[in-house]
């Protein structure tokens, strides 16, 4: 009676599809610049050219000023934020992730605005004990060859923490 | 209070629905016809009186799967004035609007909802699931969204961090979302479409599979293979059909100036959930203390304690005492208030994942009052709410029998 997708079990029918590997970003022309900057273990996000705020993730309009003409560039952050969430998936439904598990996502709040938020990995493992408002600093996963994906790891509590706001 | 024009203006008059499996072996197409079919025999209408279908799907494309043009050609409708595809609980909406405005006159609504690849292994093996999932993953059916738009076509560990940061801001046990899970599996015991029917303690729920902490099997709706479809027309019209019409009494879709990103969501109260209920509440006469039927988003289960929170059963962070102060430890079901009964017929967790759409379905039947063993007595009002707080468009709908 259990409700777990057989398929994610670990058992393999007879037909089984090969396992995939787990994606990598596909830049396209408006992420590369924040990609390219990944890539040389560095995070950036994207702010607006005409109120300095910044977005995850920027779309056609700056939600905070309104302007339909942003011009949002992708400028480097400090990376230092605070645990706002948690999960260790032990299960993953998405092709490609089903080696990885189990991992830790942590949703965090960035130092340089209230509210600016990025998921990604823990990378200090799932074991690790957290807490809400736990301090992290982003660290980088190195998944391809000149490939990286910002991920994140337990940092010493920091003097920069949030509610700062730099515009 | 706001406008409600369509106040009891319109009925639902026909359902119908399919078995529920974890792996049926069939199409979503021939699921989402023989949906159609049980609901037009169901309103005891000719099928050439429908001139308006809502496929499946958020598709832009109208063919393929069950959407509109495929299921009208497959049916043989001669003639639509309206057509539409969409998903979860706002589809109702919708073809209740084309209704009301005049678009139409006689609605179809269909929701065909099958295991993904990945879910099963049957799944997996079919080359048309295959192929619709590489799409996506590819972006193709996004075209012209960035890399980063396209990020939130992944799984929902996100509510998994929502629950635990509920469960850290007001100190809530597992105990609440526990009550969820057995209130809809005891439902389900009694549920013959329903596809997990064997009955669970509040013990099973907490040795359940940890899947994303803290969220576990038991908090997850169950997927499956099936379709539910339904019928829309004028209350005129349904006093001369051969059921009691039910009425829709209000309606609301609720939206927030966060959208479909899970990175930028609002705060537990800011969300779209809310909005959707206070909508509701603003055009409705009915109100919370006359509800004999309260069919809250179970996704998640995260996301009942949010619809319940939301319809204002509690104020913010007090569902796990209302829950617990609810208990029929008797039957094994909750009874919000000492009577408003949730999820009669075990809903995504138990019955399997509709979107919600067997909420209607539920409520439509119980309303009518014939549901035998299965029948709540007296069942007069039912408040109908599929659709979560991030990146679902949620609805709230209220229907009612004289």
């Amino acid at each position: 009676m259990t409700a777990g997708p057989a398929a994610a079990s670990g058992s393999s029918g007879p037909a089984a599809a090969p396992e995939p590997t787990r994606p990598v970003p596909a830049p396209d022309e408006r992420s590369a610049p924040y990609w390219a900057a990944a890539a040389r273990h560095v995070l950036t996000v994207a702010r607006c050219a005409r109120c300095s705020t910044y977005v995850v993730p920027p779309d056609h309009t700056c939600p905070h000023c309104g302007s339909t003409d942003p011009g949002f560039a992708f400028e480097p952050v400090s990376g230092r934020g605070t645990v706002r969430s948690w999960t260790v998936v032990r299960q993953s439904f998405l092709p490609g992730f089903r080696g990885e598990v189990p991992f830790l996502l942590v949703d965090v709040e960035l130092a340089e605005q209230p509210e600016l938020r990025v998921i990604g990995r823990l990378l200090d493992g799932p074991d690790t004990t957290l807490r809400i408002g736990a301090p992290v600093a982003v660290a980088f996963e190195d998944v391809a060859d000149g490939v990286s994906v910002p991920a994140f790891a337990l940092a010493e509590p920091s003097a920069t923490g949030p509610g700062e706001v730099r515009s | 209070m706001a406008r409600n024009p369509l106040k009891d203006s319109l009925a639902v008059v026909g359902v119908g629905s399919t078995p529920y499996g974890r792996d049926l072996k069939r199409t979503e197409l021939s699921l989402a016809l023989e949906a159609a079919i049980g609901a037009i025999e169901d309103a005891g209408i000719d099928r050439q009186e429908i001139d308006g279908v809502c496929g499946t799907g958020m598709d832009p494309l109208a063919m393929g799967g069950s959407g509109f043009l495929t299921l009208q050609g497959a049916l043989g409708i001669e003639k639509t004035t309206w057509q539409k595809n969409g998903w979860l609980g706002s589809c109702f909406v919708y073809a209740a609007e084309a209704v009301f405005s005049g678009l139409c006159d006689t609605v179809l609504v269909v929701q065909a909802y099958t295991r993904g690849p990945g879910m099963s292994r049957s799944a997996a093996n079919d080359p048309f699931r295959l192929r619709a999932a590489q799409q996506r993953m590819a972006g193709q059916v996004l075209t012209g969204q960035s890399d980063f738009a396209r990020r939130w076509i992944h799984s929902g560990e996100p509510y998994a961090a929502w629950m635990a940061r509920y469960m850290h801001d007001y100190k809530a046990t597992k105990d609440a979302f526990a009550r969820i899970a057995v209130n809809n599996r005891t439902h389900a015991t009694r549920n013959p479409r329903a596809a997990m029917r064997t009955p669970i303690t509040m013990e099973d729920y907490h040795a359940s599979r940890v899947i994303w902490e803290p969220m576990q099997m038991l908090d997850m709706d169950v997927p499956v293979d099936c379709a539910e479809a339904l019928i829309i027309t004028t209350a005129e019209r349904a006093m001369d059909l051969r059921h009691k019409p039910v009425y829709i009494h209000a309606m609301s879709l609720g939206g927030s100036r966060v959208g479909e990103y899970y990175d930028n969501s609002l705060g537990w109260t800011d969300n779209s959930l809310w909005i959707s209920l206070a909508g509701l509440w603003e055009r409705s006469d009915v109100t919370i203390d006359d509800l004999d039927l309260f069919f809250p988003y179970d996704g998640y289960t995260i996301d009942t304690v949010g619809c319940i929170e939301a319809a204002g059963f509690c104020k913010p962070g007090e569902a796990g005492d209302l829950l617990a102060s609810s208990w029929d430890a008797e039957a094994n079901i909750l009874r919000l208030g000492g009577h408003t009964l949730l999820t009669t017929n075990g809903g995504g967790l138990s019955q399997g994942r509709a979107g919600g759409f067997n909420f209607y379905t539920e409520a439509v039947r119980q309303l009518r009052g014939a549901e035998g063993e299965r029948q709540v007595p007296d069942a007069r009002t039912a408040l109908v709410c599929p659709g979560s707080s991030f990146f679902h468009d949620p609805a709230s709908v209220m229907l009612r029998t004289d």
